[in-house]
């Protein structure tokens, strides 16, 4: 049995204590609190599960500079130059529409599909979210899953800055964390009413913003048990959710999950049918993961604001992921052209233990207003 | 080395005082011994002291003369600790080669910046006919004006015409007026009457052979005790008028010294040298193990303990002993990490100071629950009863622990080789299997094992290695169960005032208190604590305002140096 505790900072006596308020009459259970310092697309890959390779960023600028007409002594001739050490010459303007040149990245349809190589094979992190074992869906090695449901990841997994085997992280996504580790609001996870870590059958969930970004530690990492003050902002108000926990691995029913982010990582991330699990680790910290449907334009947007970057540094083709996106897209399809908006998605969420402070509810009413 | 005119004013010191003034370790008892001459009669009080500025002294002397916007560009040699105290080992300490080239590279800094564009409007009373040309008249003014403040007395006619004669070459030699002007100034704060406090007796016409500080060195004695730093002129004004030796006018300067924010300056820097958290800048922590413990942390668990005692001691007017009970101090969301605290972060800012009060389940209550004695106190990865214990006895009952003989075996007590053990209590039984080990261990271990449910960094714990802990003990006959009731046997044990006024009154004075002061320390003025109701600034209004703190004995200097 599981109750809902209304946890406020309240001012007592000058001093600042936590108090707990129930609702009803409470029996003792516990509120683990926790803030993430990492999450990114979980990725499955294995040996040969992407063929042929996708082109590397000298590839990518050959491409580019032929969509521009160059002639292929032209490119040659660029790409020895690059490779001595020149700037690499700009191929953002290589789309054509309607008879002119544009930017590619912002018009991805304007150059042609380069069928980029999608992950094959059948291992796969994340929620059957659909309730069904389709022939493009996954097994979850994790958990033993069939029907899994995470084409974000074929979509993501034959390019370089995405590219980890099962529990590991591409080197792009510790990249784009760090870069806003002490800048970016940080995310906080709310599991209270526990009466046992190992099996409960009733938790509530709560996936919120802080106001404050994370600290680091003395080895550099997150620092734990660290007060955030949640922001009490309306379109997280939805993050609650209830769920199990059984053998120690807490699982919940579906929600739509909405966090803002840093457009450094993603402009934001919304999944809509989301499920979460988390594990609760013997050092304190939390490690789970979310999945859900997730709107691929933002994502895409994402990969394009990085512009020349993505393709030089990430190795990645921009227009060519968009198609992949549109391709793979498996879920809430757009009434008037059938096209799928949302594509499967899995996250790994890791997080150290936290405080939470709430405003009290006289603030978060006028925020809300 | 440095040379020139800056080196000058070492020279006339040592041809005054001699030479081991200079460069050698300077030793007090040369330059007093030549300052006080003989004595004739005996009363309360002790020997005249000659003292190095300490790094905060220094600091805070420079911050109220020019501001807290002048920088210091240089490195201390590390304060030297003699008696509990640095305000005591100030009085031992010496001038290296090298630490006299950072003084002077920080004179230097800080007399071009003072006298800078930005700031000459503010400290240069008089504008020079040319800023090409020396102006000997303007450079008189503003380094007279600025000495005196420095040298917490006026300069000697002999004095300011050296300094104003280094300025005039100075700016003959660059077509500078204030390049000249802030090399005088260099000169003023690279000379030992600068970086020593020099303290100076006389005969007391009041009390016929004895002798008693000048007015100045009086005046630096209590400016120093009541704000950590030298006297404003107000006070060197009492000191020139003689109001400072009357009683009227000594309760006066008393008074609106202890009435002024600054006091808390004074009391922080008192309680920072009794703690000994200059330590902090050398300790260190196994981060693999506590990854909490940050510099920031480390400086936070300081701020936090001071902020305790002001908070009680100064703001409320608290009782001194309520320091080792109180569980009411100020959090940052940053030092509640190491605590594992919820703090809300005040205004949003995770290093904001905030009230807070440990609950009362919590296991901390008084200082010597804080981060800053519990780290300080331990080793970089593991607790330490008898470190712990020792300390609490040597700093807050002012008793001496010998330090482990050099026979010692600890190869017998740590951890690999005590497997067998589960706790630290259980390996320290150890040491009553050794008649060598089991006499002082006696007296720090049940004490510092009271304190074991506190890890490295001060967090709280309740098992070690999957076993309970036990906080049991015992103090002087006081049974207690935990560090609550450790710290309320503190409270109600007469040694821990008494301890605070002799530390007080050896930070005072700057060395042991001598044979007669301490009789005076232990009885009337303990016995006036207690009256006072063990109030801090009461405590400092009967000290300042004693015969005894400035009264120089002669013959009590020689106690003072034989307790060494």
């Amino acid at each position: 049995m599981r109750i809902r505790e209304a946890i406020a900072f309240v001012a007592v006596g000058g001093a600042t204590a936590l108090s707990m308020v129930p609702a009803q009459n409470a029996v003792a259970s516990e509120t683990r609190q926790y803030a993430v310092y990492l999450s990114y697309p979980a990725m499955s890959n294995e040996e040969g599960d992407c063929k042929p390779s996708n082109p590397d960023s000298i590839g990518i600028l050959r491409e580019g500079l032929r969509l521009q007409g160059k002639s292929s002594a032209e490119i040659e001739q660029a790409v020895d130059g690059v490779q001595r050490g020149d700037k690499r010459p700009d191929i953002s303007m290589r789309g054509k529409l309607e008879g002119k040149t544009v930017d590619a990245y912002l018009y991805p349809f304007s150059v042609p599909d380069s069928q980029l190589s999608l992950v094959q094979g059948h291992v796969g992190i994340g929620f059957n979210l659909d309730g069904k074992d389709k022939p493009e869906d996954f097994v979850d090695p994790l958990t033993g899953e069939r029907g899994v449901d995470n084409q974000l990841f074929r979509v993501l997994g034959c390019s370089r800055p995405w590219r980890a085997k099962i529990g590991e992280a591409g080197p792009y996504q510790l990249g784009k964390w760090e870069q806003t580790f002490e800048s970016a609001p940080a995310w906080l996870i709310d599991i209270s009413g526990i009466d046992s870590a190992e099996n409960d059958d009733d938790v509530e969930v709560r996936v919120l913003l802080a106001k404050q970004p994370l600290a680091r530690n003395a080895l550099g990492t997150a620092l734990a048990y660290l007060t955030f003050t949640a922001d009490p902002i309306t379109r997280t108000a939805g993050n609650v959710v209830h769920g199990s926990i059984k053998n120690g691995r807490l699982t919940t029913g579906k929600f739509d999950f909405y966090l803002p982010s840093e457009p450094q990582k993603q402009a934001e991330y919304g999944l809509r049918d989301a499920r979460m699990r988390f594990e609760f680790l013997p050092d304190g910290r939390l490690k789970g993961i979310v999945g859900g449907y997730q709107d691929w334009r933002p994502l895409y947007i994402t990969l394009a604001l990085r512009r020349s970057v993505g393709e030089q540094s990430g190795s990645y083709d921009t227009p060519g992921h968009y198609y992949a996106f549109r391709k793979l897209a498996d879920a809430y399809p757009d009434p008037k052209t059938g096209q799928n908006m949302y594509i499967s998605s899995a996250y790994y969420l890791e997080a150290v233990p936290a405080f939470i402070a709430y405003p009290e509810p006289s603030q978060q009413l006028t925020r809300a207003q | 080395m440095t040379s020139g005119p800056h080196m000058m004013s070492w020279s006339r010191v040592s041809k005054r005082w001699g030479r081991a003034v200079v460069f050698a370790s300077l030793s007090a008892v040369m330059a007093v011994a030549q300052l006080i001459g003989p004595a004739e009669a005996q009363g309360v009080g002790g020997g005249a002291t000659v003292r190095l500025l300490t790094q905060d002294e220094y600091r805070n002397v420079i911050a109220d003369v020019f501001g807290t916007d002048i920088k210091l560009a240089g490195r201390f040699e590390p304060d030297l600790r003699v008696n509990g105290l640095i305000a005591v080992g100030a009085g031992k300490a010496g001038v290296t080669g090298s630490a006299l080239e950072q003084y002077d590279n920080m004179a230097r800094a800080i007399g071009s910046e003072v006298t800078d564009e930005r700031h000459r409007v503010l400290f240069v009373p008089c504008a020079p006919k040319s800023i090409h040309d020396p102006d000997p008249a303007c450079a008189k003014r503003f380094l007279a004006e600025m000495g005196e403040l420095l040298f917490r007395r006026p300069l000697m006619d002999d004095e300011l015409a050296y300094f104003v004669d280094s300025a005039t070459q100075t700016t003959t030699h660059t077509g500078d007026f204030y390049t000249g002007l802030g090399f005088g100034l260099a000169g003023i704060l690279s000379s030992p009457q600068f970086l020593f406090r020099l303290e100076v007796s006389e005969e007391d016409p009041a009390h016929p052979g004895l002798r008693r500080l000048t007015a100045y060195s009086k005046a630096e004695r209590l400016s120093f005790l009541l704000w950590n730093s030298g006297p404003d002129q107000a006070l060197l004004a009492a000191a020139k008028s003689g109001a400072l030796h009357t009683k009227k006018g000594l309760d006066e300067q008393v008074e609106r010294m202890l009435a002024s924010p600054r006091l808390e300056n004074g009391v922080r820097a008192f309680f920072t040298d009794m703690l000994e958290f200059d330590q902090f800048d050398t300790l260190g922590k196994d981060t693999t193990l506590y990854p909490n413990y940050t510099a920031e942390v480390a400086e936070q668990a300081k701020e936090q303990t001071l902020r305790t005692i002001v908070n009680l001691l100064v703001r409320d007017r608290g009782d001194y002993r309520d320091l080792f009970t109180t569980r009411k101090s100020e959090m940052t969301a940053r030092l509640g990490s190491l605590y594992r605290v919820p703090v809300s972060p005040r205004d949003g800012v995770i290093d904001a100071w905030t009230p807070y009060e440990f609950a009362p389940d919590s296991g901390h209550a008084g200082i010597i629950t804080h981060a800053s004695f519990l780290a300080l106190h331990s080793h970089p990865g593991q607790t330490s009863p008898t470190i712990r214990g020792k300390a609490l006895r040597e700093v807050f009952l002012c008793q001496k622990v010998p330090d482990p003989p050099a026979t010692v075996d600890f190869s017998r007590f740590n951890e690999a080789t005590a497997a067998r053990t589960k706790t630290v209590r259980e390996r320290l039984q150890m040491h009553s299997e050794s008649p060598v080990c089991a006499g002082c261990h006696r007296i720090t271990d049940p004490v510092g094992l009271t304190l074991e449910k506190f890890d490295t960094v001060g967090g709280f714990r309740a098992i070690e290695n999957g076993t309970p802990i036990d906080t049991s003990g015992e103090m002087n006959g006081v049974k207690y169960e935990d560090p609550v009731g450790l710290g309320a046997a503190l409270h109600d044990n007469k040694s821990v005032p008494s301890c605070l006024v002799s530390r007080l009154y050896s930070y005072g004075v700057g060395r042991p208190p001598a044979a007669e002061e301490s009789k005076w320390l232990s009885g009337e003025l303990a016995n006036q604590f207690a009256a006072d109701r063990y109030r801090l600034p009461a405590l400092l209004r009967r000290i300042a305002t004693s015969d005894a703190f400035y009264q120089i004995v002669p013959t009590a200097l020689s106690a003072s140096v034989s307790s060494k």
